[in-house]
């Protein structure tokens, strides 16, 4: 690396985004330091909104802040149709295609395998001379198949190119900040892998701490009366 | 066929990596090499598969160390026979493997632009900056997958095909020439000669690869697959064997009584820990495995004294670090976490 950066999530007030403040509870952020010791990806459940996608970005400007750089940040959005593959690398093989049909006119074209392949958000994480921040977002969206699919890249923190036959070995390990809701049960082998924190909705106190926070023109009284008035 | 080389092919786990094992793994550009405690019937069982030239199918809990053991036996190899390295073929299973990639890759794509290219300059009769490729020539675009290059290594290659189950069932039935014969047919260099007939191209294995399958048994394998395999269950260790396996992975190689009493406290933790999640249900039943516990006790360690850490664990209440060790919200509540000043 070159330079080196404390690698420590604090949740401070300091290193807050004006635009998107994120006021981790404690626990939270131990889970996130242990999983950054560890090198394991964090999962995180818990209700709706309870700031679940947040984090990622909320630990990616703090370093970000304290380092004095852009913190490399990737997100991967989890659909029914994702496959594991994608957040990897895409291979485009119709581009390849192409290339090798303009042999028929006389052109020769490198059509090496590797120059058809671009990497996806962890595999850039991969490549990336910092330990880039990862979320892999909602990943109980895709069938069982994805996350078995990602046990070998998370553990051993490479992948293979089959159409290429080569190896990428992840230059630092990324800190991987996995969410799920909770829709479909992740398999044994894919949680052990995983460090794992439950977001409970905030106590009143912190709640009205994080509304200051993401709205420091609103009156707090105004929001405690209404708290207190729907739980008497 | 006669051995090559008199290779000594003993397994006992009697080798562990040491500092310059690491050293020498750096130098190859390899990550480092975790140590690995084998009990004594897995010893055995390796010994078998050595001897009959069958794969090993292993299988086991998650996190109990199916995935480590061909890695730590090339390691052992590699040591007796005083190499740097022993050849080491990976080939990870995915729910899109099929079995043929793991043998060779055709690149079709390459061949077709040759043929193409050869043919616009016959057209044009000009020449080309390239140097003219013979696409007769087939054997340039086949390129050898894990088990392809283990079939061509005059060393018994050790190969782990991990996760096998991951694949559809047709995966282990499509390798079961290969695993029984050693050799495999290339399509692409077979040729139909003029009398119709086909002249098969077929790969003879130099060497009988050491084979390491392993699986999560989330589909059942085929009958016919599992005949030519031993087999081995990977029993949860007992008590004696997680000690030495959290002391080979965290403490030194001469640890103080109270860092060996650290290790039989946390790993009693942990076993109780272990017989209270097994009540649970579906995600709440995951049990906790030997590499969350190693992770576990790292933390520990990383975050406290060995006084301070003895003391956390002395509390049963309580439980130190859960994120590590316990991946759903049942769980989690059973336990709180301590104050730590960390």
């Amino acid at each position: 690396m070159a330079e080196t950066v404390d690698l420590t999530y604090t949740g401070d007030v300091r290193w807050q985004s004006a635009k998107r403040p994120y006021l981790p509870e404690p626990g939270l952020v131990q889970a996130v330091n242990l999983a950054m010791v560890l090198e394991r990806p964090l999962l995180l459940k818990g209700a709706p909104g309870s700031g679940k996608s947040s984090l990622a970005a909320a630990i990616a400007h703090e370093l970000g802040q304290r380092s004095g750089v852009a913190w490399p940040y990737e997100v991967w959005p989890i659909r029914s149709t994702s496959q594991a593959r994608d957040g990897l690398y895409s291979f485009d093989g119709v581009a390849r295609l192409r290339d090798a049909q303009l042999a028929a006119r006389g052109t020769a074209v490198d059509i090496h395998p590797r120059r058809y392949v671009h990497l996806g958000p962890l595999g850039r994480a991969f490549t990336s001379p910092r330990r880039a921040v990862v979320l892999i977002d909602d990943i109980d969206r895709a069938d069982i198949d994805f996350p078995n699919d990602l046990l070998i890249e998370l553990d051993e923190q490479k992948f293979h190119i089959v159409e290429t036959g080569e190896w990428v070995v992840a230059q630092t390990h990324p800190i991987v900040i996995v969410t799920s809701s909770d829709e479909k049960v992740l398999p044994p082998a894919f949680l052990r892998r995983c460090l794992f924190y439950y977001l409970e909705f905030p106590p009143q106190e912190r709640f009205l701490a994080i509304m200051a926070a993401r709205f420091p023109d609103v009156q707090l009284e105004a929001v405690e009366a209404r708290l207190a008035g729907k739980n008497p | 066929m006669t051995e090559p080389l008199p290779d000594k092919l003993i397994y006992d786990g009697s080798f562990q990596p040491q500092e310059e094992d690491q050293a020498v793994r750096r130098r190859l550009k390899r990550p480092p090499l975790q140590p690995y405690i084998p009990d004594g019937d897995l010893v055995k069982a390796v010994e078998l598969a050595i001897f009959l030239k069958r794969p090993l199918l292993l299988r086991g809990e998650p996190g109990c160390g199916k995935s480590r053991l061909a890695e730590a036996v090339a390691f052992e190899l590699a040591k007796r026979n005083g190499l740097e390295e022993w050849p080491f073929e990976f080939w990870p299973v995915k729910s899109t493997s099929r079995a043929r990639d793991g043998l060779y890759i055709f690149d079709a794509v390459s061949r077709l632009r040759d043929a193409q290219l050869a043919a616009a300059r016959v057209k044009s009769g000009e020449e080309t900056a390239v140097p003219p490729v013979n696409h007769e020539d087939v054997q340039q675009y086949v390129k050898d997958g894990p088990l392809g290059r283990a079939f061509k290594n005059t060393r018994r290659t050790v190969v782990l095909i991990d996760e096998i189950d991951k694949a559809d069932i047709d995966f282990p039935n499509d390798l079961l020439i290969e695993l029984d014969e050693r050799r495999f047919k290339v399509d692409e260099l077979s040729r139909f000669r003029p009398d119709g007939t086909e002249e098969e191209f077929w790969v003879d294995a130099e060497s009988e690869p050491i084979i390491f399958i392993t699986s999560n048994h989330e589909k059942e394998l085929p009958d016919a697959f599992l005949r030519r395999c031993v087999f081995f269950y990977i029993e949860f260790p007992k008590t004696k064997l997680l000690q030495e396996i959290v002391a080979a992975h965290c403490l030194g190689e001469n640890p103080t009584a109270d860092e060996t009493r650290l290790a039989a406290e946390a790993v009693r933790r942990f076993e109780l820990l272990r017989g209270e999640l097994a009540e649970g249900q579906g995600e709440a039943g995951k049990l906790v495995s030997t590499s969350e516990l190693i992770d576990w006790f790292k933390v520990l360690r990383h975050r406290h004294t060995t006084e301070d850490a003895l003391s956390l664990l002395a509390d049963e209440t309580t439980l130190p670090y859960r994120a590590v060790l316990l991946k759903n919200k049942e769980a989690l509540n059973r336990y709180v976490e301590p104050e730590t000043d960390s």
